[in-house]
């Protein structure tokens, strides 16, 4: 189980996470959605002990992530995925090299147990006689299901997605989370998908999260999102609010957004 | 806020304060960065074939910069040299000394200064669009250390390619010199080679050597640290480049004047 | 692996050119002996040296026959070790000085042949000596007429 406490975080002055919590059961995906720029990926970022929180804590399975001994926390790594916002695919490595580099670097499989592991996950997310292009000359959607076989291929338990599918036309969208759906029923992760698209990321998640004004504002089944009494919840998801005036819709207690504030009036 | 006593007099002291807050903070980052890479270094395992990748693209790709610059600076002290020395009718000690500065000061400092430019601001710009693009971390996401894979190759690269490019130099500037000197303006070249080999000795070779052997782990250093706190987007990495080359070019020749002043 | 290939030959290319390069600057100007010092050595005893080093030329008849290998201080004056090449005999009635190459030239070491029949063996020592010219001194007698 994965718990994310009481999380605070500010970026020079600016207060991004003030207060996040969130719990995460073994083998659920939670949806996280929310406005733009209010720290989704930086909130992900925490969880995968890629970003130090100021104040809170990230707890899994009873250990908080800050307080583990480094051996301990490898081992948590060796478990954990990420599907990063671009990819992240290593630009000077094919993808079939790319696919192959945890299993190289992290296991003692011979190379023609790695390349059997490689080519079958490669398959599964249909990049099949990709395998030798490099990053650079892949489409977007290509290189999401390149990098999300890279992240599979070590079998995760937990698995973290930073906006799948965001910038890929609505057919690519579909095929994406059909793989995750179908990975996810595969192994059994539990995971944390930040995205933009809704609806269409309800049909394979356990619980929706509403990250809004730095705090998650809600937590339930996508059923219940539709049934909220909170209005601005509500309104988000209707997206009957642009973003944008979205925010100005908000009493502003920081005086860090007096700034931000301008900037969008001007 | 909203006092004007608070902003005309108190904001602007405040920020006075942060520039030197900020300065010793970056100081005390480069200084973690640094330890961070030595602990790698010396953890094993070593990344063999990316320390190859890496004199190669630092060592063998600055070759040719190396021998066209160590030629013209050695012509160049050729001809000064000889119209200097030609003034206190000494022209015989030519050779030791275009060896001398090439050796002990030029050498050193030209090919530093080279590297940095042609392969320092590459491997800036790598490791900032590295960052960028969340390639850093995805690497610790791996559970594999970025210092190991990325910063440690650099460093070792940098410590074994400098001084090999630094020796490089040195010979073709000492060509350099004698293709003026010896060719154009007359200097014999028992004079010349002759002079050199008696005024040397090999306390000068070993302390451009040394001299050297530290550019090469400054240019690492602080091209490495750069990058791998790059900024954001484009501008970030260019920022990072820009800071890269300044600092360790000035660097170089700070830490220059120390290492002459422990040296002799 | 062809490009593995490329990157071993590239790298072995540098490294070999930067060492040959390194390896002839501490031949030539440290003047390292790579196979080891051939020859043997002697010693003499001097008052004053004046301005000689370790590495410094000795020559008979202005011809290098080898260098000085070491100096020491031994009862306030300086025992100097010469490394001699080898097949050159040094007769015992040779005499050792310390002679400056023009006027503020470097020092170097001059032996100038004896005639005696005994030889002097390796490792043994040349009795007559002959110090450094203190050339200062020399022109300040000169200069302020005390001579």
């Amino acid at each position: 189980m994965i718990a994310i406490e009481n999380l605070h975080k500010s970026f020079d002055g600016v207060e991004v996470l003030k207060g996040a919590s969130l719990e995460v059961r073994d083998g659920e995906v939670v949806a996280l959605i929310g406005p733009s720029g209010e720290g989704k990926s930086v909130l992900l970022k925490h969880v995968a002990g890629l970003m130090r929180p100021d104040s809170g804590r990230i707890v899994f399975n009873g250990k908080d992530l800050w307080n583990l001994q480094r051996a301990d926390l490898v081992a948590l790594r060796n478990r954990f995925g990420f599907l990063f916002q671009n990819g992240a695919l290593f630009d000077s490595m094919t993808v079939y090299d790319n696919v192959a580099f945890p299993l190289r670097e992290k296991t003692r499989l011979n190379e023609k147990d790695v390349r059997e592991r490689v080519l079958s996950e490669l398959e599964q997310v249909g990049l099949t006689g990709a395998d030798d292009k490099y990053p650079a000359q892949l489409s977007g959607g290509m290189a999401k299901r390149a990098a999300l076989a890279r992240a599979l291929v070590r079998s995760p338990e937990i698995m973290l997605f930073d906006e799948p599918t965001t910038g890929l036309d609505p057919i690519i969208v579909h095929s994406i989370h059909a793989l995750i759906a179908d990975t996810h029923k595969r192994l059994g992760f539990s995971g944390i998908v930040v995205s933009h698209a809704i609806p269409a990321v309800f049909s394979f998640v356990q619980k929706v999260a509403v990250l809004y004004g730095g705090v998650i504002r809600f937590v339930g089944t996508p059923q219940e999102i539709f049934k909220t009494d909170d209005t601005i919840v509500r309104d988000f998801i209707r997206g009957s609010l642009p973003t944008d005036a979205f925010r100005f819709g908000e009493p502003v207690p920081a005086e860090a957004n007096v700034q931000e504030r301008q900037e969008g009036t001007v | 806020m909203g006092n004007p006593a608070d902003r005309w007099l108190l904001d602007p002291l405040r920020e006075l304060g942060r520039i030197p807050l900020s300065a010793v903070g970056g100081l005390g980052r480069m200084g973690i960065f640094l330890g961070r890479t030595l602990f790698y270094t010396f953890a094993p395992p070593l990344k063999f074939f990316r320390v190859l990748k890496q004199i190669q693209f630092i060592g063998f790709g600055s070759m040719l910069v190396i021998v066209l610059t160590g030629a013209f600076t050695g012509m160049v002290l050729g001809f000064q040299g000889f119209y200097t020395l030609s003034r206190v009718g000494s022209t015989a000690f030519l050779g030791s000394m275009v060896a001398l500065s090439l050796l002990r000061e030029l050498g050193p400092v030209m090919a530093a200064l080279m590297v940095t430019g042609r392969a320092g601001s590459a491997v800036t710009a790598e490791l900032g669009i590295m960052r960028i693009t969340e390639q850093i971390d995805e690497l610790e996401i791996l559970g594999l250390s970025p210092y190991r894979y990325l910063v440690v190759p650099n460093l070792l690269a940098a410590l074994i390619s400098v001084p090999l490019l630094t020796a490089i130099f040195d010979v073709v500037g000492i060509l350099g010199g004698y293709l003026i000197g010896g060719k154009l303006l007359g200097v014999t070249s028992g004079t010349y080679f002759g002079a050199m080999t008696d005024y040397m000795d090999m306390s000068d070779v070993l302390n451009g050597l040394y001299k050297s052997i530290c550019f090469g782990g400054l240019i690492a250093w602080v091209c490495c640290y750069k990058g791998f706190y790059a900024g954001y987007g484009a501008e970030g990495v260019s920022k990072a480049t820009t800071q890269a080359v300044v600092l360790s070019s000035v660097l170089i020749l700070i830490c220059d004047y120390f290492l002459t002043s422990v040296l002799f | 692996m062809k490009g593995r290939l490329n990157l071993e030959l590239t790298v072995g290319i540098f490294m070999v050119i930067g060492l040959l390069c390194l390896a002839y600057l501490s031949i030539k100007m440290g003047k390292i002996d790579v196979w080891g010092k051939p020859g043997y050595t002697v010693f003499a005893i001097f008052s004053d040296i004046g301005g000689l080093r370790t590495g410094s030329p000795v020559v008979v008849a202005g011809v290098d026959i080898g260098l000085v290998d070491s100096i020491r201080l031994e009862d306030y004056e300086a025992r100097v070790v010469l490394q001699i090449n080898p097949g050159l005999e040094i007769h015992e009635d040779a005499v050792v000085s310390v002679k400056t190459r023009g006027l503020i030239g470097e020092k170097f070491i001059q032996i100038s042949a004896g005639a005696a029949d005994e030889i002097i063996k390796p490792g043994g020592r040349i009795r007559q000596t002959e110090s450094a010219l203190d050339i200062e001194a020399l022109i300040s007698k000169y200069a302020f007429g005390n001579l």
